[in-house]
């Protein structure tokens, strides 16, 4: 086991449990593998001893889902310290987590909910970054999550409430190119303002996934399901900001009814050729 | 309005349906704030009833989806989850089926989830070496009484009132508790272990029941067989102690010292 960073103009997909079996037999060519942290929280059996086999052949990424890094109850130290372990058994290239919270009171929620967009929860969340980075002794991205709902009393937009947390605590974005696109149909901004107004410089990797579009008789929402092929929409930002985003690797998202893994590649190949098309327009 | 506050009452909304000051905070772009709200109550539930479905699959079939849906609602508000992990989520539902009054006339229900979880925790439980029998021989038997056994992490025995092995078989042949056949009235053991080839359950006589708990409080294998004989003279030590290691479940053997008065 080689431990490289994850290459800028490479494209992962997210490793399910149903997909283990096939990718361990058929060493599909993907360039990485991306999997949830908590699903390797358990000691032992056939989680790990997948991920085991993989990890021989392919580099990893932890993307975690249950830190709660938004939440005003004490980190986590628990679960902080278990995630290190298994990071220095597997050594990933990328460990992630979100920009939400989840926890409150001691009482896990398990979503991804959402944050005013104020000082006080910038100077919060920037503590709380530094402080993981500092027990994983490393460097974290933090991913732009997809909300249902904003705050009135927010004080600035997304874009600069990230920007300013990536620039206090020294963490990378993820950039999720799909919750740009369900936060700014379900809050009615401009996406292509959105990714302007990130600087290429702290993102660390994109994601890529489908979404949800329920349409009720007061509007329509779009729900982050993760549950099918990437829209043609998402699409086209992710081929408008494909050149401008060219140091960060992009991953496809996958989590609820998995399609046969051909699939998965078929949307990684999809990645690959908006990349490459970008790099000939720029060349 | 303070982060704590927001999360505190955001929560208590989405978790006990309670009108909060959230909803005045909340910007409705064409929706009511109890919409957007509901979005994540929506979501939130669907997660945890997914989770406990994905954990009970048997006690899930035994009630039938429905049924199942709307007691794990019950079961994530009585029993909120405290870790961030959520493959711990479901512990307590065995108790929650035991008192649930609906399911009164399926009594072996929560021994069936506890089977369930019991599967659930030997998946994800670390691995470890599965001794054979033969291991014995690597001690003199002089030391055999004071020997004593670290079960494989992944071991779980669970004993009912209820032919509860026959009725796990039921089960597990997509049975609904609706069209079980007659339970037996005697009692039956289980045993769960994990190998290989996955996790798998066994019926197990009773006094190879007695005789893993006994090893596992650390009775060296001596003591373990003199209270096995006293509950039952004619228990044949030897094929019960073939079948314990033939289910992968000693990991250690160790001599336990003794102490010598000089």
């Amino acid at each position: 086991m080689v431990t490289r960073p994850i290459s800028a103009d490479s494209v992962g997909i997210g490793l399910r449990a149903d997909h283990c079996e096939y990718v361990a037999a058929n060493r599909p060519s993907v360039d990485w593998f991306e999997v949830h942290s908590e699903n390797y929280f358990g000691r032992g059996g056939a989680p790990h001893d997948w991920l085991t086999q993989i990890r021989q052949n392919y580099n990893l990424s932890f993307h975690g889902v249950g830190l709660s890094l938004g939440s005003t109850d004490d980190l986590n130290v628990k679960h902080l310290e278990r995630l290190k372990e298994i990071i220095d058994i597997y050594e990933p290239g990328l460990v992630s987590e979100h920009l939400s919270w989840s926890s409150i009171d001691g009482i896990y929620l398990h979503d991804l909910l959402p944050l005013p967009f104020t000082k006080e929860t910038i100077s919060h969340l920037a503590g709380r970054i530094g402080r993981v980075q500092d027990t994983l002794g490393r460097t974290i991205l933090v991913e732009n999550a997809s909300t249902y709902l904003e705050f009135s009393h927010s004080e600035m937009s997304e874009w600069e409430f990230i920007n300013e947390i990536t620039r206090l605590s020294g963490c990378q974005l993820l950039l999720d190119i799909n919750n740009v696109y369900v936060n700014a149909c379900n809050h009615q901004f401009d996406p292509i303002e959105f990714l302007s107004e990130i600087s290429p410089s702290i993102v660390g990797e994109i994601h890529l996934a489908g979404h949800t579009v329920k349409n009720l008789p007061e509007g329509t929402i779009r729900i982050d399901t993760h549950d099918q092929r990437v829209c043609d929409e998402v699409w086209n930002l992710y081929e408008t900001v494909a050149n401008r985003f060219n140091t960060a690797p992009t991953l496809i998202e996958w989590d609820k009814d998995l399609p046969e893994f051909s699939v998965l590649m078929d949307e990684a190949n999809i990645a690959r050729s908006y990349r490459q098309e970008t790099q000939s327009a720029a060349a | 309005m303070q982060l704590r506050e927001l999360q505190s009452q955001f929560s208590a909304e989405i978790l006990c349906g309670e009108n909060s000051s959230v909803q005045t905070l909340v910007e409705q772009r064409g929706f009511q704030a109890t919409q957007r709200i509901n979005i994540y109550r929506n979501n939130i539930f669907a997660t945890l009833t997914d989770t406990l479905a994905n954990i009970f699959p048997v006690s899930c079939a035994m009630v039938g989806e429905e049924f199942f849906k709307s007691m794990a609602q019950i079961y994530t508000r009585s029993h909120t989850p405290d870790s961030g992990n959520l493959h711990d989520f479901g512990e307590h539902l065995p108790s929650l089926i035991e008192s649930m009054p609906e399911l009164s006339n399926y009594p072996y229900l929560s021994a069936l989830a506890e089977i369930d979880w019991a599967c659930h925790r030997a998946f994800h439980s670390a691995s470890a070496t599965a001794l054979d029998i033969s291991s014995l021989s690597d001690f003199s038997p002089d030391n055999y009484e004071d020997l004593q056994f670290e079960f494989h992490p992944s071991i779980h025995t669970i004993k009912s009132k209820f032919s509860i092995f026959d009725i796990w078989e039921f089960a597990t042949s997509n049975g609904h508790a609706d069209t079980i056949p007659d339970i037996k009235s005697e009692g039956q053991q289980v045993l769960i272990h994990r190998s290989k080839s996955g996790v798998k359950v066994v019926n197990i006589e009773d006094d190879l029941f007695q005789m893993i708990n006994f090893l596992r409080e650390h009775e060296t294998l001596g003591a373990t067989i003199t209270s096995i004989l006293e509950l039952n003279p004619e228990y044949n030590l030897k094929e019960g102690l073939n079948r314990l290691f033939s289910f992968g479940a000693v990991s250690t053997i160790t001599v336990k010292r003794r102490f010598v008065h000089q």
